[in-house]
């Protein structure tokens, strides 16, 4: 569904993103990983025709983006970054005007709204303004308008940013539910823990360059031990430590098993299965949070 | 016809319900036409009066069009609609002409008083010539807002280009006052709200500026028009390079 070839786009004697070559199929959910600056909003403009790669090629659907953008938009929806409904608009009107423009008859677009705010817990709020709506809800509205669609391939660039934790899982479900319809989903995101719980398939990207391509749990185990002993306010390695990463005061040791006593007197310990993030901190360092304005 | 229907979309939400929801925009784009038409009508009676009623409904159009330096540049740089769009089968021809019909929407509150005023002074706008000349004004002025808003690289020009643009597209052309004043009138064809300006004086007599003039401002106006929806179409940034 979506296939790169040595995609690289060019600012300059900088480059935002070089190289980048991966394959996913269709109803896969991609998650694309990486600190600021990563390369990742770049990589979902260039994808969704809104930017011209410097070089290499990138298909959507089997249609080029650079040769065949019309037809590529045809099948495409997306939420772009830091994107906000327009706010004198109601989420009814919003939803509606969107579907008019991507083609639908009004009779269609009518339904297809209706039934979305529903799904999306809108309806009640479905005559307010859109600038008297929680941020979360904002949100939700350019989810839905972007669901309804029934588009094959859907890009959500950080869709969650800033979201409360009700409002993130609205999203996460409804990444679910494209999936489920068969649609390949692009996520970009900065929370490693929602790339872990809904990618089918993850790419990771630093500074323009592709670090990794594989499935959550395969990455996962790239990172050494079992366990994590993450320690704040002292130093005492456990004996059988395969890794260490110090963020200031705070120690993160990879273990096989978790240790059965530590002499930590005064320190914070929490001792937890390997994750997702793991491998991001040992692969990377931290991811920042904020927003990638490339 | 999608284009079309993408522009009457646009049009809607763009124009329709936000004129409807936001009294104050319409007001807003009256604003500055409406004082020159006050000192206008204070200094010149009832000839100053009609000198101003053709300046501000000249200017008016010519306001919204530039306007929508605004919404454009909002949509693309402030809540990234236009990148939503971009990411649809949306024409950009359509959204753009979209965002001009809803710059005619807002105006016309303000042109229809302009009108009323006019006919109860004996002054007749809606000539074939001054038509012509409104609605190429019309498209060179939306077209040098769109691409105008499409060249911004930071939302906060946004609010002040259209003021500069509004003093020397309505001051520096012959707008509210004959092109005989400047130091050739042919000067006064130079922007598309002077070309307009000497059609429309020409046709509601309220100078005779002869045929090589006027003809001069036909073809200035057809030229700024065109090269507008040139701009308007092929250089308004919709895919970045």
């Amino acid at each position: 569904m979506i296939v790169c070839q040595d995609v690289g786009k060019r600012y300059g004697d900088f480059w935002a993103l070089r190289g980048v070559t991966f394959e996913v199929g269709r109803g896969v959910v991609l998650g694309v990983l990486g600190p600021n600056g990563a390369g990742k909003t770049t990589l979902v403009r260039i994808l969704t025709t809104e930017l011209m790669p410097s070089e290499g090629r990138a298909l959507v659907a089997g249609f080029d983006v650079v040769k065949e953008p019309e037809k590529v938009k045809k099948v495409i929806a997306a939420v772009p970054q830091e994107s906000r409904p327009i706010d004198f608009l109601t989420p009814y009107e919003f939803v509606l005007s969107y579907l008019l423009l991507r083609g639908l008859s009004l009779r269609e677009a009518r339904r297809r709204t209706r039934e979305v705010l529903q799904t999306f817990g809108l309806w009640e709020v479905r005559n307010r303004e859109v600038d008297t709506l929680s941020g979360g809800m904002k949100r939700r509205v350019l989810v839905a308008a972007v669901f309804a669609a029934d588009a094959e391939v859907v890009f959500l660039d950080e869709p969650t940013t800033g979201l409360d934790v009700y409002s993130r899982r609205v999203v996460w479900n409804a990444v679910s539910e494209l999936k489920k319809h068969g649609a390949t989903v692009v996520l970009t995101t900065h929370y490693v823990e929602e790339a872990a719980a809904l990618s089918d398939v993850v790419l990771v990207l630093d500074k323009g360059r592709v670090v990794d391509f594989a499935p959550p749990d395969r990455l996962v185990e790239k990172v050494p031990g079992r366990y994590v002993v993450e320690v704040y306010g002292a130093d005492s390695r456990p004996a059988d430590s395969k890794a260490v990463v110090e963020i200031g005061d705070r120690r993160l040791y990879y273990v096989e098993k978790p240790p059965e006593a530590l002499s930590l007197d005064g320190a914070k310990v929490v001792v937890r299965p390997k994750s997702l993030e793991d491998y991001v901190l040992i692969t990377m360092g931290a991811i920042e949070e904020g927003h990638e304005d490339d | 016809m999608k284009t079309i229907r993408d522009a009457l979309v646009i049009a809607w939400i763009n124009g329709w319900i936000a004129a409807t929801r936001g009294w104050i925009w319409v007001i807003g784009g009256s604003v500055s036409p409406v004082s020159f038409l006050v000192v206008l009508a204070i200094y010149g009676g009832v000839e100053g009066l009609r000198w101003g009623l053709v300046g501000g409904f000249i200017w008016t159009i010519a306001s919204n069009g530039i306007g929508l330096i605004g919404d454009a540049a909002y949509y693309r740089l402030g809540i990234k609609y236009q990148s939503m769009l971009t990411a649809a089968p949306v024409s950009p021809a359509g959204y753009a002409l979209g965002l001009a019909l809803s710059a005619f929407v807002f105006a016309l509150p303000t042109l229809v008083v302009y009108l009323a005023v006019m006919l109860w002074l004996g002054l007749w706008i809606l000539t074939p010539a001054s038509l012509y000349a409104l609605t190429a004004l019309w498209l060179a002025s939306a077209g040098i807002g769109f691409t105008l808003a499409g060249l911004l690289k930071h939302l906060k020009y946004a609010w002040t280009l259209p003021q500069i643009l509004s003093a020397v597209f309505a001051v520096g052309a012959p707008v509210y006052y004959p092109a005989t004043h400047l130091p050739s009138p042919y000067l006064g064809v130079v922007l598309p709200t002077g070309a307009a300006a000497v059609i429309i004086h020409d046709s509601t007599g309220l100078i005779h500026y002869g045929p090589h003039l006027t003809s001069a401002a036909a073809v200035a106006l057809a030229l700024q028009s065109a090269l507008g929806l040139y701009f308007l179409f092929k250089l308004a940034r919709w895919r970045q390079p």
